[in-house]
């Protein structure tokens, strides 16, 4: 038996975990994660927003670059918020489709596990939105974050 | 005209029939009013007793065995290819012997019939000569009918199919006024015959054309296995140890290819005949995943495989060997249908009464047209690449037989998802560390 998507999040939390102490020069992220550390949280997302980035540039050819979406500056970050990626592909596939909804299920289900019980009643965490070329030209949807001048979405993965 | 309603010489396909109602006069009005009765009685054991499969060969028997002074019945549908009036059913003379009629002929009654589309009754002399048009030369010595009649068969829209032919030996056994039930009876066979037609039409298209794909599909594997296994055992040849191995993988691989299509076709066959079976046992559903995968790999180097599986996957009841069989079709069309490569995506969900798997591909995708028709026999969406147009049914009878579900969503160009389910019926714990290692 090989490793499916399950072992591969695993892996993936894991390693933001690690990213999020060294930054903060501390040997134990988590209980700083519980405690709703927005550092710790900041660290720990933007780590896990560039796993999923190789993740699916290495799944599929079609995945061009990857974008968090940002928070509001009076958005509060806290351990319940979701993380949402601006994923530009040149053009959307049945296959990429069912592997981002697997991808985002199996990203809840084990932060949830992770950060219980602050994170029991979460229903959305990652949530990856596709544009194309055509969103971007016509600045369409969540698109138009990645060239804005006032709040642009922030690259973390690009071909 | 006489409806014989009565159970010893009713025809097997109209079962039921009221045996006290038999053999009733149309002379008194009494007589008339079960007559009324026994024809609404009549009409609807027509319109019950078919089914489409059967009903070209047994509505002339059907008529025949029903209406007491009908010695034969012919019914004819109109072949558009040939332009000829065929007879697709007879009874009360020898099929062999009944002729078909060409259009051309428009001097025949029974194509005036047709055309005009207004019936026709024929009498003694006037009968002979229709007679001839209808049976083979020198058939007619031997027989005799006193009267014919013939009615149009129409659609709802007025096109006309075929007409339906009754024959009598007795010469008052039939008269003009009867003219309105014979229309009827007409109307109510029309669409049936037309749907009965197109049906055996469509089948037989499909006939010709599989026997086409069969020869083409064993053939191909054949040349090769011929081919690499004469140029082994050619003396001249002085092949290494690495050819010879390549050679021997090439001849198991086709060799696996027809044993597949095989497998298929006795499939197919076991759905025909309701043999196919399924037998469920307890299953770690992952493993099955797993195993599937692991085989679809070693059938591509162009593809990458991604599989989902949640942790905590639980026991539960499927066929194994079954189930396997499904995800290796799937998971063949997911690679035959995306010859560039590309990602193919598994993923299993597990709801609260069954678990859903899907398997998702970045192929050329399937045309809203022909979505609906995937799980048809012999129905293929593209006919130049390998297959059979068997692989989906005989999955679809697999899952059904399970209890499950099978359906797939595509858009062209973007790729297939076909999703299958399988209902979860097994009590057993979750396996955490079956489903991770």
């Amino acid at each position: 038996m090989y490793a499916t998507l399950v072992d591969r999040v695993t892996g993936m939390l894991e390693l933001s975990l690690q990213y999020a102490a060294a930054k903060l020069g501390e040997t134990e992220a988590m209980s700083l994660l519980k405690k709703n550390n927005p550092d710790a949280l900041g660290y720990f997302r933007y780590r896990l927003a560039e796993q999923v980035g190789i993740f699916l540039g290495e799944t599929s050819e079609h995945v061009l670059e990857v974008f968090i979406y940002p928070e509001t500056p009076d958005e509060e970050v806290t351990a319940t918020l979701p993380l949402t990626l601006i994923v530009y592909v040149e053009k959307y596939t049945a296959a990429l489709e069912s592997v981002v909804e697997a991808l985002q299920n199996a990203v809840l289900a084990e932060y949830r596990k992770m950060l219980s019980p602050n994170t029991d009643s979460l229903s959305v965490f990652l949530n990856v939105c596709f544009v194309d070329e055509e969103d971007f030209l016509g600045r369409k949807g969540l698109a138009a974050a990645v060239g804005s001048l006032h709040a642009p979405a922030l690259k973390v993965w690009s071909r | 005209m006489l409806i014989n309603l009565s159970p010893d010489s009713s025809d097997n396909s109209v079962k039921g029939s009221d045996a006290r109602m038999r053999h009733l006069s149309s002379r008194s009005r009494r007589g008339r009013a079960t007559e009324r009765h026994s024809r609404v009685f009549f009409f609807r054991k027509l319109a019950e007793a078919f089914d489409l499969d059967g009903f070209l060969s047994n509505t002339a028997s059907l008529l025949k065995n029903q209406l007491t002074g009908i010695d034969a019945v012919i019914v004819y549908l109109y072949d558009g290819a040939k332009r000829r009036l065929v007879p697709v059913s007879v009874s009360g003379c020898e099929p062999e012997h009944v002729g078909e009629i060409r259009l051309e002929a428009g001097t025949s009654p029974i194509v005036q019939v047709f055309e005009k589309g207004k019936p026709l009754l024929w009498f003694a002399e006037e009968a002979a000569g229709v007679m001839e048009e209808c049976f083979c030369p020198g058939y007619t010595d031997n027989i005799t009918f006193a009267f014919l009649f013939c009615v149009p068969m129409e659609l709802s829209d007025g096109t006309r199919i075929g007409c339906l032919l009754f024959l009598s030996a007795a010469p008052n056994s039939m008269s003009p006024r009867d003219l309105a039930f014979f229309r009827r009876v007409a109307k109510i066979l029309a669409p049936f015959a037309y749907k009965a037609q197109t049906l055996r039409q469509r089948q037989e298209k499909k006939f010709s054309n599989l026997a086409g794909t069969l020869s083409h599909e064993l053939r191909t594997p054949l040349t090769c296995i011929k081919g690499y296994a004469t140029t082994l055992l050619d003396n001249n040849g002085h092949w290494n140890q690495e050819q010879r191995m390549e050679f021997l993988k090439i001849i198991d691989a086709e060799t696996d290819t027809m044993k597949k299509l095989i497998d298929d076709l006795m499939d197919s066959s076991m759905i025909e005949t309701g043999l196919l079976s399924v037998n469920k046992e307890p299953v770690l559903l992952p493993r099955i995943i797993a195993k599937a995968v692991d085989d679809a790999r070693l059938r591509t180097t162009k593809h990458k495989f991604v599989v989902s599986i949640p942790r905590n996957f639980p026991v539960m009841e499927a066929d194994p060997v079954r189930t396997k069989q499904v995800l290796d079709n799937l998971l063949d069309n997911a690679v035959k249908y995306s010859p560039e490569g590309g990602l193919i995506v598994i993923q299993c969900r597990v709801g609260n009464r069954e678990v859903i798997l899907s398997v998702a591909d970045e192929g050329m995708g399937i045309a809203p047209e022909h979505l609906n028709r995937l799980f048809e026999k012999f129905y293929r969406v593209k006919s130049d690449l390998a297959g059979t147009g068997l692989g989906l049914p005989v999955a679809c009878e697999i899952v059904e037989k399970q209890g499950g579900r099978i359906w797939a969503r595509s858009t062209p160009g973007k790729g297939s998802t076909f999703y299958f389910t399988l209902p979860l019926t097994g009590t057993g714990p979750a396996a955490e560390e079956e489903a991770g290692d």
